[in-house]
């Protein structure tokens, strides 16, 4: 017993100056901390200064050029000087990027035509060869926003060297801007999983210009469960009608949400015959596809399914039940008698919207 | 002729400002809608250009006001994002006279604003 | 008799010692993952325009619940903020939860609100819904409001629930203030990953001595009032030291009642909020986890660590004290609800690491401060205290409390900035200098009420008086 009490005071004692020694070391840091703080915020707001300064001289001469197309004379010697310097071109660039987005039509290629004009792409490029995760996002999203078409192989080798999926996904969506046949083509090949996040950036593209050519589904179900999705959604983007039975085998896939998907799809693209396979698919369905199912045979043009809608009404699960209600809650009374919908329902499908 | 732009992207908003106003336009701008409230009551320009998303006063409540509550008719653009087609329908049905989605071409939003203040000199005559 | 006191005395330093030692590094490797963590997702997040999400049919809709309890004072204009958020497809449910006062009548004069036969669907238990109001103003389509009878928080949000027609919903605080693009991020990692996300949360903010112009803030200030500021670091500590690790760790136990969003389906699969505890916000989660594990989903719950979401801190000690003490109830019944995850390597770094260490840290160290604080008079007493010992102990607890603020505060400032005065920055680091010998042993002694209450039995919420800033 008093051994073990001696070993006990000798660790004691040896353990207070240990403790003095960590408090100071903890001292140290925190007064690091606060050092570093402190110096770091005045250079920032220094260098914050300085930046806005040079931004707010741009900002005119930049708004010129995407209004007229060309720098008026007034400002030929201050973009010159400022353009003569990096760090001026690094906030040229900048601040084009960011004007860049709120322009479309002559505008925008004004800016575009700026930034190969002067070599700004070269800026970008460099960032893309950088070892620093940070720089080649930031140089993807630069070709990107100025349609760099010099940049297509670049990015082409980018997508087949890198490893972290988020930068390959980031150079597949820019690669899908500067040349979309071959974006498109590229992301099939890709072994990544897609997500919304990113379907919704493709197909924003997409938009944009106006694309509506897209590779025919079958090249998509063949690769992943995702590539089925984005697929889809590109079938629904396109309002393709031409591939409907590849798109009815996509009812038989064992994921919940594809196949929720493919039943809004039938509903987007207003297929009628399938009415009957919905019904007959409907009992295997989990909830959430079925009041999808209600929902596409609402707006469907079929005789039986207004029938089928009210049995669903009777449904013990108080969301089926829901939206079956409500489903026929929208059809007016002179519908339900003749079992049929009439078009006022089709306003509401995406197609018309984007029609109007 | 007085302009009020209602936009909450101040880069957008001040190259707005700076090309409107090089255009003769008199052109007010603000960033918050309830400030584009308060102005609005003091008082009323020839034309609007509005954004749909704007902090605390949405596009839709200010076109809203314009007609209900100020009983006015002055032209409004609305400014907005692609894609919220249900939302310009909204904005339609409250009485926005124009459309313009965002990105927009500037030489497009020039001829729309010029074409309204044709509409406001023969309705003054 | 001596001789066993001295050496009970050992033990017990012995013990602290080695707890000491284990917080004080588990705090420091928390840190570490953090920082790295709120570094790339800055990076990442710099080059990503969450408006993209507006105009797309892919972007999910949501439904934001609110609830509210006596909040005639401010109901028109939170509305108003709730509803100018930057989303397309969403729908705005106010849950009247049996207010006493006018809320009721307020909110349905100001938004023209009409009685609608809308289908409630009773998949969640929640107090009977009286009626269920909608806006009659086409700006204002996508407002409901839900009058029911009272039943406290965790029912309101269950009547929410049961009412919201989207796939994806938020819970927040009728009074905070959003930010106006924080519905974008929130939902944003729910259709950005691979693994089903069934819970994302937000950094929760001080708005105390901010200055609001509009429903919006204009000027971010450090508190005036020193229990407020003192706050400021206790939440920067939590949320940008903390939780930051959690959610990369993907052992995230809690979600902030105050501003969070949720997958639906798997909200109503698990039964809604408990509306027996008052910790329901960290409990549903919880619960939610165990229910994917047990299903064998794979599954996450992310982190957004963007300041999203402000809300005002209690300002005397009374309410922080009534708040603390609720906190420490909520913890004690959820650890005791899901005991059977203690170290039960089933539940992964859930059941390994995060469970344990709300166990030992959340739920034990106030009670081993009290405890210590307790033998330490004792000790005294019988003159059984080594002194140098002692000091120097207490020296190395203090000055890594005071390091760990300051590391907040540098986290802060290289991502958000959110203090751009500089006196701010010196404020903060007085409060983090003062805070472990007056907030803290405060802080201790509520959770020791919290856990007195909860042997008792207590379930109460406690009143919540608000000051009322919004109404500037």
């Amino acid at each position: 017993m008093l051994t073990l009490n001696l070993i006990l005071n000798i660790l004691l004692l040896g353990i207070v100056p240990f403790f003095w020694g960590l408090a100071l070391c903890f001292a140290v840091a925190g007064t690091g901390f606060i050092a570093f703080v402190l110096v770091s915020r005045k250079r920032k707001n220094l260098h914050a200064a300085q930046l806005q300064e040079i931004s707010a001289k741009c900002q005119p001469f930049l708004t010129e050029l995407a209004f007229e197309g060309t720098i008026p004379e007034e400002y030929r010697d201050l973009e010159k000087q400022l353009r003569s310097t990096n760090n001026g071109k690094w906030i040229i660039l900048n601040e084009l990027i960011k004007i860049r987005k709120y322009f479309q039509g002559e505008a925008a290629s004004y800016i575009e035509e700026y930034y190969t004009k002067n070599r700004l792409y070269k800026l970008s490029l460099n960032k893309l060869y950088s070892t620093k995760q940070h720089q080649k996002i930031v140089a993807i999203n630069e070709i990107m926003d100025m349609n760099y078409l010099g940049a297509t192989r670049s990015l082409l080798q980018f997508i087949h060297k890198e490893k972290s999926p988020e930068l390959v996904s980031n150079a597949l969506i820019a690669l899908t801007k500067l040349d979309y046949k071959l974006g498109l083509n590229r992301i099939i090949e890709q072994d990544i999983y897609l997500s919304d996040w990113f379907q919704l950036q493709v197909i924003k593209i997409l938009d944009e210009g106006k694309v509506y050519e897209i590779p025919p589904l079958v090249k998509w179900t063949k690769k992943s469960t995702s590539h089925a999705l984005m697929g889809l959604r590109l079938l629904i983007f396109s309002g393709a009608m031409d591939q409907m039975d590849e798109l009815s085998s996509l009812l038989n896939h064992e994921n919940d949400k594809l196949r929720l998907e493919t039943i809004k799809a039938f509903r987007t693209l207003e297929y009628d015959e399938i009415s009957f396979t919905l019904i007959l698919r409907y009992y295997n369905e989990p909830t959430r596809n079925k009041c999808e199912i209600i929902r596409t045979l609402e707006v469907l043009n079929y005789k039986q399914n207004l029938a089928f809608i009210r049995l669903c009404a009777k449904s013990d699960d108080s969301e089926i039940q829901r939206v079956a209600k409500e489903a026929l809650r929208r059809l007016t009374p002179e519908e339900i008698r003749l079992g049929v919908n009439a078009p006022i329902i089709h306003l509401f499908t995406p197609t018309l919207q984007r029609a109007v | 002729m007085k302009i009020y732009v209602f936009e909450d992207e101040a880069l957008l908003l001040k190259s707005l400002e700076f090309r409107l106003s090089k255009e003769g336009y008199d052109v007010n701008c603000f960033s918050n809608g309830l400030e584009a409230k308060q102005k609005l009551q003091e008082e009323l320009p020839d034309l609007i250009i509005t954004d749909i998303m704007m902090p605390f006063l949405n596009g839709l409540e200010l076109i809203s006001f314009v007609r209900n509550d100020l009983k006015s008719q002055v032209p409004i653009i609305v400014l907005s994002a692609a894609g919220l087609e249900k939302t310009v329908l909204e904005a339609f049905n409250l009485g926005a006279d124009d459309f313009v989605s965002k990105p927009f071409s500037p030489n497009e939003l020039l001829i729309r604003i010029k074409k309204m203040s044709h509409r406001i000199k023969i309705s003054v005559m | 008799m001596d001789q066993t006191l001295h050496y009970i005395s050992l033990y017990v330093q012995y013990g602290i010692i080695f707890y000491a030692i284990f917080l004080m590094s588990s705090y420091l490797i928390l840190s570490v993952i953090s920082i790295q963590a709120l570094y790339k997702y800055l990076r990442i997040a710099e080059y990503t325009d969450h408006k993209d999400l507006l105009p797309s049919d892919i972007s999910p809709k949501i439904s934001l619940l609110a609830p509210a309890y006596n909040e005639g004072l401010t109901i028109v204009e939170n509305i108003r903020s709730l509803l100018s958020l930057h989303y397309s497809d969403f729908e705005v449910i106010i849950i009247n939860d049996g207010s006493k006062d006018d809320t009721l009548i307020k909110a349905i004069e100001a938004y023209k609100m009409v009685p609608t036969d809308f289908i409630v669907s009773n998949d969640i238990p929640c107090k009977a819904i009286r009626t269920v109001y909608k806006s009659s103003l086409p700006e204002f389509s996508n407002l409901l409001l839900v009058d029911k009878l009272n039943g406290g928080k965790a029912d309101a949000l269950n009547a929410g629930v049961n009412v919201s027609t989207a796939d994806y919903i938020t819970c927040i605080d009728v009074d905070c203030i959003l930010e106006q693009d924080s519905l974008l991020k929130l939902v944003k990692p729910f259709i950005d990953s691979e693994k089903r996300v069934i819970a994302t949360g937000g950094v929760i903010r001080i708005i105390n001595s901010c200055e609001i112009k509009n429903g919006s803030i204009t000027q971010i200030n450090v508190p005036k009032n020193l229990i407020a500021r003192m706050q400021v670091l206790e939440y920067l500590r939590a949320f940008l030291l903390g939780r930051m690790a959690w959610g990369n760790l993907s052992g995230l136990l809690i979600i902030s009642g105050a501003f969070g969003m949720f997958d639906k389906e798997i909200v109503k699969a698990v039964g809604g909020y408990d509306s027996t505890t008052v910790g329901e916000d960290m409990e549903l989660v919880v619960r939610m986890r165990r229910y994917m594990v047990e299903k064998e989903i794979p599954y996450c719950v992310k982190f957004i660590p963007d300041p999203l979401c402000w809300t005002e801190a209690p300002e005397n000690t009374q309410i922080l004290g009534r708040q603390r003490n609720r906190w420490t109830r909520g913890t004690v019944e959820t650890l005791w609800l899901h005991r059977k995850m203690f170290f039960n390597p089933k539940y992964g770094i859930m059941g390994l690491l995060s469970y344990p260490y709300w166990f030992f840290f959340e739920f034990l160290a106030p009670i081993l401060e009290f405890i210590g604080i307790v033998w330490m008079i004792f000790a005294t007493i019988f003159n059984l205290v080594n002194w140098p010992y002692f000091i120097a102990i207490t020296a190395c607890v203090y000055t890594f409390a005071v390091m760990l603020s300051m590391l907040a505060i540098l986290a802060e400032e290289i991502t958000f900035y959110q203090y751009k005065n500089s006196r701010d920055i010196w404020k903060l680091v007085g409060a983090g200098l003062m805070e472990p010998f007056v907030y803290h042993p405060f802080l201790v002694w509520s959770a020791m009420k919290g856990h007195v209450d909860k042997i008792k039995g207590k379930k109460s919420w406690g009143e919540m008086t608000r000051v009322g800033l919004k109404s500037t």
